[in-house]
Formats: structure tokens, C-alpha cells, sequence
């Protein structure tokens, strides 16, 4: 799948979270980062994804969404958690409601550090999930 | 060897037509993030796309999704074909319609909301640029004396000169037929999201790379219409025309990156006014 | 003669014979051989009139009108009377004043103008000849179990199926005596009888819907018979002409002539419900769906647009000619904008049918020999592909107990053989290699041919409008909709032969459509035009559109397998990822289980029904009345 690697198209999702991780998300779009130059895009549509972007953490509400968005994505698909909250429920880890991190829902491939992570970290770890569609 | 040159055309055509559609989205990709100040991705990546999807699982939520979508794909092939053999532009038409037909079918046969909103849109915006399609037929015919496309390299002058306000109306259902903003009512492009994706939202794998694929077609058969209004006898002419087809589809990719989506009744009637104003101002100086 | 009697003859025995029949047995034995004979006679009158123009002299049998004459007027006392009865004046009116300048035409001059050719079979009458018998043949059969069924869906209308099929009769044998006669009043003798006809089927169930739309067709209709005699009347006093192949040799410039062929022509507008007109054919559909098929498809309308089209000589430039092309032409707008709007299945049948047969009306009113083949061909197709959507619209609507489109998105998974039958039938009406397109754009190279900017206008929206309606009718069809079936209809051997036998027509016809062409229009064209003849559709065309016909066979044949073996992992649909997992319903807010309904567009802010019908026939009326001030005032002032 050589041509996986050059055409990474996206669905992002967002959990229980501030937003913070969110908004650098939109920004890898903006001109200064432009995650369009490696030929991704931000699909909106598990059906066209390749890759799924999780920010945000796995609570009650949201677990079978997430699982059934992930479900519907077709092979070969990689999962990347962004943020601190994707990746063990964050500040949110205590609340009444809260399940944990995105890896308590599905299997996760890549684990964004940060909060808010930054936008090269993203558009890293979204490179580095590539490896992981080969 | 009249067998041979017809499968050597043919065969030029199969290998062209969808290189010059898929160069002409990548370039449409690129110019659009030019104009927002990004570098884009590379003017190949329409081929990367669908190579990939190509070789993705495909999953579906209707058995018969798969033909519709394939069906589709084989009269866009079939009506660039026609177009390009220079026989009867009303097939041509015609053909075309009927590809647009099944794609609207593969739509509906998904059965999901999204794709259904946007199949119903799609309808819509066929409504919209149908006339002046026919019109545009109707109004070659009538210049050039007959409806084979071949005839247009002995014209004595380009159709234009005569169809001038047919043209104009062309140009304008052309972003509806390209599904370029403002009239991205149906289905969207690259980032652009509209009811999630549309028609094509219930799509994977070689589905998905089919419609890019007939996307090619539909692109290189809209422009070719294009065509059809600069040629003429002269062979400085013909380049001269794909020079035009190239300046016309970057002005709907200008105006693509320019305007705001509208409403589907806001499209239907600005459409049929366009088209009613310029085809009849048009067919009735023709036939006074 | 002996090919052309039975025609007649054949139907009007079986009549008696399903007049006496009470049992569903004898019906059933009765009217399959009724079918078998009649389709047997047409083809064998199309066979044997194959080569020449047949012509018959009947001057030595005077009796005939005679009878004729008798049974018109006790029609035309049976029509007053019930209008008068039920307090329909208007038909009183139109009837007595129909029969009293018939009677007097007949007593005054009708002996003094000899006829030499009472009834002329050439290549067009053929045609209809073929449409006739066979279609209706099928429909009849069809008839059978349906009507069965209908009663038992129905218990509360009384069972009168003797009259029912007795009148399916006579009307097949009206139209055969239509269609080959050429003496102008027995045509108007075979017209009255269709009319009386259509009322008696029409007002079948007798209840105060259907007795309203039976009245309402049967008054307009006599307003057309009316018009039609006063044609033959002014025809006959002033050119002493009585027969049709005399008339359209016509000068058709000459006043009298003009508004004579305006009059005809308007007598064949109000038969084929063009938009002023066109109330009757809408009241229709309230009546038993074979009544719906037999007017519709193949008869009742069809007369209206024959006679049209044997006027077509007659068109062109002079007002007959422009006020039944605009007539046309907006009708074809109208009723196909109309037909957007509409969820009952048989209403958007019934609107498309005015639709087409308003663009048949537009190709005989200008009159050239492009367009008149452009309306024949129009005529075949349109009657086997709509007979056959009527037919499967009534067999829906028993198997899901509605006719509403929206509730087809599940016919699939009921009933595979009647999607297919629609969906054929509505490919037919209008994608690309089949039948309706070729000749649509046969006529709309007509019309641009002949420069007439606002039908070729109204030609390219009419166009698109029917695209819309049509597809979206179809994409619920194929729509993947789970539904259980409703009620536990099983389709009848009866009713799968005729819909099979028109399904295959559909395909078959289009197939061999350069054949019909070349063996009948080219030459019934070149008869009625004097002049040489080529079709409009070039052969290397034809071999495209045969061409595009066997890829839709072959495509999907050569993926059957290929797709069937390689099999494809079904996920669920995507619904923001709150589908509850069957498609069917989703998670909506407050966590309740909301179902999932998806309807197609009918525009209702856009598109008001009786605003539009009002007008689209204001439009038509008043392009008619114009016509007729210009036709009458260019004759008598």
C-alpha cells in the first residue's frame, strides 16, 4: 500500500474534552501548517477514512459511537489519540461519567502527547500512523 | 486498417481523457490552495487517491450499489467515447444523462440519510443544468448544420461567435455540473464536507474510486463542450481551444474558492433563469 | 374486408359472450380467448394489409349509415337523458346540440356527397391496428384476476363485471372502427361510441366520486364530439368533402378549410386531455386500474392524438396549426412540472401521459415529415410503456396495500418481478436507449429544424422536469428499505403474462424501432406528405443506441459473477455513529430510539398543484380561443 502512505485521509472525532486539542486539530488545516500537502484531508466520514483522530477522552455517552464510527471504517485503518485526555481521560480520568482513554474503546496505533498537543505533533503522529497502514 | 485507426482512437482516448481529468482536479487542488496561501498537495494526488482506494477494503451497505456506481462509470467512458470519436452530440448527451441517472440510483439504493439528502440535491442541480445542455446541442446543431462533433473542425468560424450568450449560460451550469461552490449541493470536493459527503457518502474502496474516476470523465466531457464553442476549420484553432477549456475550468475554480454555497431553490431558479434568458435571447436571434 | 371485419366483429361476439358470463370461470375462458382472437386479427389485418394500401367502397350498402345514424341518436337520448336525470345540463346541452346538427347534416346533405372510400387501411392505421389489439388484448387479461380481486378488496361496489368486460369490448372494437375508417362520419359515429364508453367504465364503481368523474369526461368529451361534427358539417357544406384522404388535399390555407381542421383538431384535444381539457383524465384514475391502462395507454387518448396526427397535412403555419403546437407544448411544460408534485403513483401516470401526448399534439401541429414520425414512434412506445407502469401500479397497490411512491422503497425485497416491471416501464418513458427518448429527440430535432424557439424551449425544461420525477420514482424502487409485505397478495398467471409480454414489448419494440420506421412510418409519411422520406435517426446512431441497449444487459451479466464472488463485508449505514445497528432506527436526542424515514422532494413550496393546473389550462384556453377567433373570423368574416 505504497499509496496509502501519500493519500491519508482523516476522520476526526472529538470526546469529552476542553476543545484545546480540537482547535490545534483544525489548525494543521490552516496555510502555516497545511496537512494538505502530504495529501490528507479531513473527510468527516468513517467510510473515506484511513485514519481515525481521536481527541478527547471515552466516557459513557460517546463509547459506542466511537466504537461504531471505527467499525464502519474500511481495512487497512490506523487510530491516532491526541492529547493527554485521549490517552488516559486527562483532568476528566475522575468524573462520575468517565470511561478513560480512547484505548478502553478501541485499539489505539498512536498516542499524541500534550495539552493542548501541537500541530506538528499531530501532523506527526498522523505521519507516523501511516507506518502503521503499510 | 479503418478497424485499427478506430481501436487505436479509442485506445488514445481510454488513456487520455482520464489523465487529463485526473491532472485537471490535482491542478484544481493545488490552484484552490494556492489561492488560500497553501502549498497543496502535488498535482498527482488525485491519482494517488484513487490508486490507494483502488486497494482498500471495500464494504458496502446495499448489494446493489456496486453496479449503479460501475454502471455509471461505463456510459461516462462510453459518452467521452462518442464525444471523442466525434459522432452525434445528442448521444453524447444523452449517454450522459443516463450515467448521471445512475449515479443519482446508486444514491438512493444505499438507502442512508446522508446520501439520500444529497441524491435528492443531486437530482436538483441535474434539473438545473440539463436544459442548457440540450440547449447547447440544440444550438451547435444549428450553427454547424449537424449534430456530429466531428463537423465542428469545418466550421468555417468557432460556434462562439454565433452562440455567444449560449456560451454564457454554459459557463454558469458549468459549476453546477462540477459541483463547484456556490452550487456544491450535492456532494463536495476534496476537504469541502456538505451533508457529510453526500451521494457518495456510503461509498469505500473501488466504489469510491470509481466515481473519482467517472469524475474525470465528467470533467473532460463538460470541457469538451467548451471545446466545441472555439474550434473551427483553422488548426491554430484547436490548440487555441484547449487553451480556453484550461482558462474556463480555472475560473470555476476562482469562483469555486469565491462563493458561499446557496440554497438548493436559490440554485434551481437562478439556473433556469440564466438558462432561459440566454438560451432563448440566443435561439431566437439564430432563428430570426 | 374479410381482414378488417373481424376486427370488429371479433370483440363485439366476445361482448356477448362475457355479456351472459356470470361466473369467474367463464370470464376468465371468455376473455382470454377474446384476447387471443383480437391480437390474432390484428396481427393477421397488419399481415395482410402489409403491402398496399387497402381501400373499401361500402356506397353499395346504404344501411350501414343507417344503423350507424339509429345508434347514435338512441346514444345520443340515452346522454341527455342521464344528464338530465342527474342534473348534468351541460351534457344535455352538448349532446342534443351534437345529435341536432348531426341529424340535420345527414338529412340535409348527407346523401348528396358520395364517399368512394368508406374505410382506408394504410401503414399509420396499421400501427394503431397493432397497438390495439395487442395491448388492449393484454390489458383484458390483465382484467381478469384483477377485477377478481378488486371485488374482494371492495366488497362494498356492486359486482358488475359482465357490463365491465362487455364494454372493454365494444370500446376495442370502437377503436379498430376508428382507426380504419375514413369516411369522416363514421368516424364521428366510432368517436361517440368510445366516449359513451369511457363513461360507462369510468362511472364502474358508482360511487359519487367515480359518477363525478365519469360526468366530468363524458361532458367534455361530448364538447369534443360536438366540435368534431360541426368540423365534419362545415367541411361538408362548403368543400363537399366527407372523407379524410380527400380533406388533407386540401388547400391549408383556405379559410373554411382552417377552421374546419380547428374544430377536428379541438375534438382531438379534448380526447387526448390536453390542458384545458385535461380535468377528465385525472378524474379517471379513481376507476379500476385496467380502466386506467385501457384509456391511457393504448385507446381513449390515443384516438385523440390520431386524429391530430391524420390532420397533420392540415398544420403547420396557419392557426390550426400554431394554437395545437403551443397547446402542445405548454401542456408537455405543465403537466411534466405537475407531475414533480405528485406522490400517487397513477397521478403521476396520469400527468406524464398528458405530458407526452402533449409533445405527440406539438409534432403534428407543425407539420413536418420529422415530426409526424417523431409522433407515431411517440405513440408506439409511449402506449406499451405505460400500459405496462399502469398494469404494475395496480398489482403494487394490492401486494402494499397503497400506490404512494413513498411506500415502493420496499418492493424490492417483496416482490423482485413487479420492481422490474416498473422499473422497466419507467426506463422506458425516459433514459436513453430506450423507445420515449429516441423519438423525443427525433421532435425535438423537429422543432429546432423548424425554428420554433419557445417549444424547443419548452421542450429542453419539459425534459429535464420528467428526468427528475421519473428518476426519483425509481431511485425508491431500488431503494433498500426494509419493510415486511403488507398483505398477502400473490401476482396471477393472468397478470404476469400480459406484464412479462409488455416488459419484453418494451425492450423489443426499441430493438427493432428502425424496422417499424422503415416498414411503416417512412411510408404511411411519404403517403400523407408526397414527398421522399429518410428517417431522422441516422443508421450509425441507430447502432450507437442498439449499442448502449446491450450494454446495460451485458454490464451487469459480466458483474453478476464477478460481484457475487467476491463478496463485500456489509457495515452498517453511517449515521453520525448513533445507528441503533438495523438501519432502521438511530439514537437521537434524550437518548430515545428515533426511526429513520427517509421522503423523497415533491417542492410544494414551488409547485402548488391547483394554482399551476389553473395556469397551465388558463395559458392553453386561452391559446385555443385565440386559435379559434383567428380560425372562425379568417372563415366567415
Amino acid at each position: 500500500m505504497k499509496y496509502a502512505k501519500k493519500s491519508p485521509w482523516i476522520l476526526h472525532y472529538d470526546g469529552s474534552s476542553c476543545n484545546g486539542c480540537d482547535i490545534e486539530v483544525l489548525a494543521c488545516l490552516n496555510p502555516l501548517f497545511d496537512i494538505e500537502r502530504f495529501g490528507a484531508i479531513n473527510t468527516g466520514n468513517p467510510k473515506h477514512a484511513d485514519i481515525l483522530l481521536i481527541t478527547g477522552a471515552i466516557n459513557e455517552q460517546n463509547i459506542s459511537v466511537v466504537k461504531q464510527l471505527y467499525e464502519q471504517m474500511p481495512n487497512p485503518k490506523a487510530v491516532v489519540a491526541v492529547g493527554v485526555c485521549a490517552a488516559t481521560g486527562g483532568i476528566f480520568k475522575d468524573c462520575y461519567n468517565m470511561i478513560g482513554g480512547v484505548g478502553e474503546a478501541i485499539p489505539v496505533d498512536v498516542y499524541v502527547p500534550g495539552c493542548a498537543s501541537r500541530p506538528e505533533a499531530i501532523i506527526d503522529g498522523v505521519v507516523k500512523a501511516l507506518d502503521k497502514i503499510k | 486498417m479503418r478497424a485499427l485507426i478506430l481501436t487505436l482512437r479509442i485506445l488514445g482516448i481510454l488513456i487520455l481523457a482520464p489523465a487529463a481529468g485526473g491532472l485537471l482536479t490535482g491542478l484544481d487542488r493545488v490552484v484552490s490552495a494556492r489561492m488560500q496561501r497553501r502549498k497543496g498537495p502535488p498535482i498527482l494526488q488525485p491519482f494517488y487517491d484513487v490508486m490507494k482506494l483502488a486497494r482498500k477494503q471495500s464494504t458496502t451497505v446495499s448489494s446493489m450499489t456496486r453496479y449503479f456506481v460501475t454502471l455509471s462509470m461505463c456510459f461516462n467512458i462510453f459518452t467521452v467515447l462518442l464525444f471523442g470519436l466525434g459522432l452525434d452530440l445528442m448521444l453524447c448527451v444523452f449517454a450522459f444523462t443516463l450515467a448521471c441517472v445512475f449515479f443519482v440510483l446508486s444514491g438512493y439504493s444505499s438507502n442512508s440519510p446522508f446520501s439520500f439528502v444529497g441524491t435528492e440535491r443531486e437530482l436538483v442541480q441535474i434539473m438545473c443544468y440539463e436544459p442548457m445542455v440540450l440547449i447547447v446541442a440544440f444550438g451547435y446543431y444549428q450553427v454547424s448544420g449537424s449534430f456530429n462533433v466531428g463537423d465542428a473542425f469545418r466550421m468555417g468560424s468557432p460556434a462562439v461567435m454565433r452562440l455567444p450568450f449560449i456560451f454564457i449560460g454554459l459557463l454558469y451550469v458549468l459549476s453546477v455540473k462540477l459541483r463547484k461552490s456556490p452550487f456544491d449541493l450535492s456532494m463536495s470536493h476534496h476537504g469541502h464536507q456538505e451533508i457529510v459527503k453526500g451521494v457518495i457518502t456510503e461509498l469505500t474502496g473501488i466504489c469510491l474510486a470509481m466515481v473519482e474516476v467517472s469524475h474525470w470523465f465528467e470533467t473532460v466531457f463538460a470541457l469538451g463542450l467548451v471545446y466545441l464553442f472555439f474550434v473551427y476549420a483553422s488548426p491554430a484553432s484547436w490548440a487555441a481551444a484547449l487553451a480556453l477549456c484550461l482558462a474556463a475550468f480555472l475560473m470555476e475554480t476562482l469562483i469555486d474558492n469565491a462563493f458561499a454555497r446557496v440554497k438548493w431553490k436559490l440554485a434551481l431558479q437562478a439556473s433556469w433563469i440564466v438558462i432561459f434568458v440566454t438560451g432563448g435571447v440566443n435561439l431566437l436571434l439564430l432563428n430570426l | 374486408m374479410p381482414t378488417i371485419l373481424p376486427l370488429l366483429g371479433v370483440p363485439l361476439v366476445f361482448a356477448v359472450f362475457t355479456f351472459f358470463a356470470r361466473t369467474q370461470k367463464a370470464f376468465a375462458r371468455t376473455v382470454r380467448a377474446a384476447a387471443v382472437c383480437v391480437a390474432a386479427a390484428s396481427l393477421l389485418c397488419v399481415a395482410a394489409h402489409y403491402g398496399d394500401v387497402y381501400s373499401a367502397d361500402l356506397s353499395a350498402y346504404p344501411r350501414i349509415k343507417t344503423v350507424m345514424l339509429a345508434i347514435e341518436v338512441a346514444m345520443s337520448a340515452y346522454l341527455i337523458y342521464i344528464g338530465a336525470a342527474r342534473r348534468h345540463f351541460l351534457l344535455s346541452l352538448f349532446s342534443a346540440a351534437q345529435i341536432g346538427a348531426f341529424v340535420w347534416f345527414e338529412a340535409a346533405y348527407g346523401h348528396s356527397i358520395r364517399v368512394k372510400e368508406a374505410v382506408t387501411v394504410d401503414r399509420l392505421s396499421l400501427i394503431m391496428i397493432a397497438i390495439v389489439g395487442v395491448i388492449g388484448g393484454l390489458i383484458c387479461v390483465y382484467a381478469v384476476e384483477y377485477m377478481k380481486d378488486f371485488h374482494r378488496h371492495h366488497p362494498e361496489y356492486k359486482d358488475r363485471r359482465p357490463m365491465f368486460f362487455t364494454v372493454l369490448m365494444v370500446f376495442l372494437a370502437a377503436m379498430f372502427g376508428l382507426v380504419v375508417s375514413n369516411d369522416l362520419s363514421f368516424m364521428l359515429f366510432f368517436w361517440e361510441v368510445t366516449s359513451l364508453c369511457s363513461f360507462l367504465l369510468i362511472g364502474y364503481t358508482r360511487t359519487p366520486e367515480a359518477e363525478k368523474n365519469a360526468f366530468l369526461a363524458v361532458v367534455i368529451n361530448t364538447f369534443g364530439g360536438l366540435c368534431f361534427t360541426v368540423g365534419i358539417v362545415l367541411l361538408a357544406v362548403y368543400e363537399n368533402i366527407l372523407d379524410l384522404n380527400g380533406l388533407i388535399r386540401l388547400n391549408p390555407d383556405a379559410p373554411i378549410v382552417v377552421a374546419a381542421v380547428f374544430l377536428i383538431a379541438c375534438a382531438g384535444l379534448t380526447k387526448a386531455a390536453q390542458l384545458p381539457f385535461s380535468g377528465w383524465l385525472l378524474g379517471a384514475m379513481a376507476a379500476p386500474t385496467p380502466t386506467s391502462a385501457m384509456l391511457h395507454s393504448s385507446t381513449m387518448v390515443k384516438a385523440g392524438v390520431y386524429v391530430i396526427i391524420r390532420l397533420a397535412p392540415l398544420l403547420g403555419r396557419n392557426a390550426a396549426g400554431v394554437s395545437m403546437t403551443l397547446v402542445g407544448g405548454v401542456t408537455f411544460f405543465a403537466t411534466a412540472v405537475l407531475a414533480v408534485g405528485q406522490s400517487d403513483a397513477k397521478k403521476i401516470l396520469a400527468y406524464s401521459t398528458i405530458s407526452n401526448l402533449g409533445l405527440i399534439v406539438a409534432c403534428a401541429g407543425i407539420n413536418t415529415a420529422e415530426s409526424l414520425w417523431a409522433a407515431v414512434m411517440l405513440i408506439v412506445f409511449h402506449a406499451i410503456a405505460k400500459s405496462l407502469l399502469f398494469l404494475a401500479v395496480g398489482s403494487t397497490e394490492y401486494q402494499l396495500g397503497s400506490r404512494n411512491v413513498e411506500d415502493m422503497d420496499g418492493l424490492f425485497q417483496i416482490s423482485p418481478a413487479l420492481t422490474t416491471f416498473l422499473a422497466v416501464g419507467i426506463a422506458g418513458m425516459f433514459v436513453a436507449p430506450f423507445g420515449m427518448l429516441i423519438s423525443k429527440w427525433a421532435a425535438m430535432k423537429a422543432f429546432v429544424d423548424s425554428g420554433n424557439v419557445p417549444v424547443v424551449l419548452m421542450l429542453a425544461f419539459g425534459s429535464s422536469v420528467t428526468l427528475f420525477f421519473w428518476t426519483k420514482w425509481l431511485g425508491k424502487l431500488i431503494a433498500n428499505a426494509h419493510r415486511t409485505a403488507p398483505t398477502n397478495y400473490v401476482m396471477r398467471g393472468d397478470e404476469k403474462v400480459s406484464m412479462y409480454s409488455l416488459a419484453a414489448l418494451v425492450v423489443v419494440v426499441c430493438l427493432a424501432h428502425p424496422l417499424i420506421s422503415s416498414g411503416f412510418i417512412a411510408p404511411y409519411i411519404e403517403g400523407a406528405m408526397l414527398t421522399p422520406f429518410a428517417s431522422p435517426i441516422a443508421s450509425r446512431t441507430t447502432t450507437v443506441i442498439i449499442l448502449m441497449l446491450c450494454m446495460l444487459f451485458i454490464i451487469p451479466i459480466v458483474l453478476l459473477p464477478l460481484y457475487t464472488r467476491r463478496r463485500v463485508k456489509r457495515t452498517s449505514v453511517y449515521m453520525s455513529g448513533e445507528n441503533t445497528g438495523d438501519n432502521r432506527s438511530f439514537r437521537g436526542g434524550m437518548g430515545r430510539v428515533r426511526p429513520v424515514e427517509l421522503r423523497n422532494w415533491y417542492m410544494p413550496s414551488l409547485l402548488r398543484e391547483k394554482r399551476l393546473l389553473a395556469a397551465g389550462g388558463g395559458v392553453c384556453a386561452l391559446i385555443v380561443l385565440g386559435g379559434f377567433f383567428v380560425a372562425m373570423g379568417g372563415a366567415f368574416l
